[in-house]
């Protein structure tokens, strides 16, 4: 899907991002290596991660320890994981 | 009142506006917003057919109808609020759109403009800018609005300003200019367009500054290096492997101190009752709640190594540096954590497999662990290689390390191909969090839990089975001895099943009953192995110099005189014929009866046709008997 996504894209951000994410790091990271601004970088890993093309770390978590805490003491930065509710 | 929108290209706008839908990313404002230009003339409705709630109100200043949507960063619908965001836009055609923009995070918010601006005509309120300007990254308005070509105003929701704007903004409502043809892509495609149109809109109006670097980010440079990761990765994998030995083992061997003292003490309790009696509650159940007993503290220590790992951030990086390695096999890099743990224990490796994101690929890892020959086995390459290649013992227990990473790799390349043939092939992508400090909290609550499944649903499986080994020892299957008194091995039901199952390893070189017992014993504990070979000929030292001899004699005689090749061929087959009791319990509580005992049997069958050809061809050529 990636490739086929790299062959056809007119724009070229998201190539640009899903590459990156395959060598590893974080949005931040990523925005620095591509040069795209920190919030569209945010947005275009989430339209990825929704289509499933990539996984958010926190998202897989099997073995995170915050699922075992209570709701109220759940870090805020937890808000958006689903496995976390 | 109504008002007349202007089109500007790309479609055609209602000649009328009677509503203004109020649209935006989350905690931008927009719900203060909707108050200030509503006041008290709103209700609170749920959308049709869902629980999600829409406020209704009228614009204060326009008299139109206004509704405030739920935040949303995308029109491509993941929760049921975001579905009602565009079901509601799909269904108001003769509504505009007030797309409420964060200054302060642009690019987000430009982007759900763009998925909306593509339909209807839309207006932009602007808030946050007190945040952007802070940051020094407020973006020029007037050429902002230039660019996009629709109407863009400065609010600010709490204090009221630029109220009076957004009326005559809404009023002006157009669709956005330049935007790319979207209409029958599928939605990914569709993205990429309209975030080119972003970075396109970002790059005219005021090119962004590189984001600058984080501490996780400087610390991920060399982390992800292979250069340096590689080896740092190796070496939080040789710690993992520590503590599976020589960290848990130390902890195991006082439980299993205190659980014989206490058997100990429960036999004098019970002298006086019958033999049978004592021998079942003692020896098979509180041995076996031993056995559980013994196992937990390994468990408890894995689990927290885990969860430190996976918490701060580390697991993920390790699943991106091993991730080429174990793609071969059909597996993602995280894969590797639960395989290296198994060359400590094979218990917690299948424990471990929860870390991995699919069923699938947890089952398949889970089916290689057993074949990572656990520090268990240990013991019975030290005897054999001992007793048979004293001069090249290190070379023989090596080389059963070795195959077992052929076994593991073989297995899962021969696996992939067949009941897993639609396991992954393509890269991990996964976006790595920043690192952070591990809630310890949660990590004790979670590591409790954990533990408590272990010892109930597994521990239960491993006590009944214990049971029934000590009944079929407890059990006479020929001499003169009764139920419960002190059956010899041999003349038990046990010794005669391993009697009944030892001429099978003949083509093996070992056909003897006392080899096929120590067999059936290691199938309860691996490291138990050799105890059973010492209580089958009597020995109280169990070296190489001791047992040795005797097991030297045996297996020149059933081997035809190739000793060495049918020593070679038993360690293949404890290396490779199945998981130990615990290990078969947590595959059964974690992947079900019937792939466990798939299985068990895929490796006693791959066991035994690797003994049988190590025995052949070592028999064959010189130096191996």
């Amino acid at each position: 899907m990636t490739a086929d996504l790299a062959r056809t894209r007119p724009s070229g951000v998201v190539a640009r991002v899903v590459d990156e994410v395959g060598r590893g790091g974080t949005p931040a990271a990523i925005a620095a290596r591509t040069g795209l601004p920190a919030d569209l970088v945010e947005g275009v890993l989430a339209e990825l991660v929704a289509a499933g093309v990539v996984e958010a770390a926190c998202s897989s978590g099997a073995t995170c320890s915050v699922a075992a805490l209570p709701r109220a003491e759940r870090p805020i930065t937890c808000a958006g994981c689903p496995l976390a509710h | 009142m109504t008002v007349a929108c202007h089109a500007t290209g790309g479609g055609t706008p209602p000649a009328e506006v009677t509503a203004v839908l109020l649209v935006g990313n989350p905690n931008v404002g927009k719900s203060t917003l909707f108050n200030t230009l509503t006041g008290a003339r709103q209700s609170v409705m749920n959308a049709p057919g869902t629980t999600v709630e829409l406020h209704h109100g009228t614009w204060r200043a326009t008299g139109l109808a206004l509704v405030d949507l739920p935040g949303t960063y995308s029109l491509v619908p993941r929760t049921p609020d975001e579905e009602v965001v565009r079901d509601t836009l799909e269904g108001r055609p003769d509504a505009v759109a007030l797309v409420v923009v964060d200054a302060s995070a642009l690019s987000r918010s430009l982007y759900l403009l763009a998925q909306v601006g593509t339909r209807r005509p839309v207006a932009a309120a602007v808030t946050m800018l007190d945040v952007a300007r802070a940051r020094g990254t407020a973006p020029d308005l007037a050429r902002l609005e230039e660019i996009l070509g629709v109407p863009v105003v400065a609010v600010d929701p709490r204090a009221g300003s630029g109220l009076a704007d957004l009326a005559d903004a809404v009023g002006r409502a157009r669709l956005l200019r330049g935007l790319p043809e979207t209409a029958g892509l599928p939605p990914l495609e569709a993205a990429d367009l309209l975030f080119g149109w972003v970075d396109g809109v970002l790059a005219r109006l005021d090119p962004p500054a590189p984001a600058p670097q984080t501490r996780s980010d400087r610390v991920d440079r060399a982390l992800l290096n292979p250069w340096f990761g590689g080896p740092v990765f190796l070496l939080a994998i040789w710690g993992l492997f520590e503590l599976t030995t020589a960290v848990a083992a130390p902890v195991m061997d006082l439980v299993d101190g205190w659980v014989s003292a206490l058997a100990d003490a429960a036999r004098a309790g019970m002298a006086g009752a019958p033999g049978w009696l004592s021998g079942m509650l003692v020896d098979g159940v509180l041995v076996g709640v031993g056995t559980v007993a013994t196992f937990l503290p390994l468990l408890a220590i894995i689990y927290v190594a885990l969860a430190l790992l996976e918490d701060s951030g580390y697991l993920a990086r390790a699943a991106v540096l091993a991730d080429r390695f174990m793609r071969v096999i059909g597996l993602d890099g995280r894969a590797m954590l639960p395989l290296v743990i198994g060359f400590g224990c094979n218990v917690p490796a299948v424990a471990a497999t929860q870390t991995l994101p699919s069923a699938r690929q947890r089952l398949l890892t889970g089916l290689l662990v057993p074949w990572t020959t656990c520090a268990a086995r240990l013991p019975v390459y030290v005897l054999l290689a001992g007793a048979f290649f004293p001069e090249h013992a290190g070379t023989a227990i090596f080389g059963m390390y070795l195959l077992s990473l052929v076994l593991v790799v073989g297995g899962g390349l021969v696996l992939r191909r067949t009941v897993f043939r639609e396991v992954r092939r393509e890269p991990l992508l996964i976006v790595l969090p920043a690192y952070q400090r591990p809630h310890l909290r949660g990590i004790a609550r979670s590591v409790w839990a954990r533990v408590q499944g272990f010892a109930i649903k597994a521990g239960g499986i491993i006590v009944v089975t214990l049971v029934l080994v000590w009944l079929l020892m407890a059990v006479p299957a020929r001499g003169t001895a009764a139920v419960g008194d002190d059956v010899p091995v041999e003349d038990s039901l046990y010794g005669a099943v391993a009697a009944s199952i030892a001429p099978a390893f003949a083509p093996a070189g070992f056909d003897d009953w006392r080899f096929s017992a120590s067999l059936v014993t290691g199938f309860v504990a691996k490291e138990v192995a050799v105890g059973a070979l010492a209580q089958s000929y009597a020995v109280a030292d169990e070296s190489a110099d001791g047992l040795g001899e005797h097991l030297r004699t045996t297996l020149d005689a059933t081997s035809g005189g190739h000793g060495a090749a049918a020593a070679l061929a038993y360690m293949v087959f404890v290396l490779g014929y199945a998981p130990c009791l615990a290990t078969a319990s947590e595959l059964w509580r974690r992947f079900g009866g019937s792939w466990t005992l798939r299985m068990v049997a895929l490796q006693l069958s791959v066991a035994w046709l690797a003994a049988v050809a190590v025995f052949q061809v070592g028999s064959r050529i010189g130096g191996l008997g």
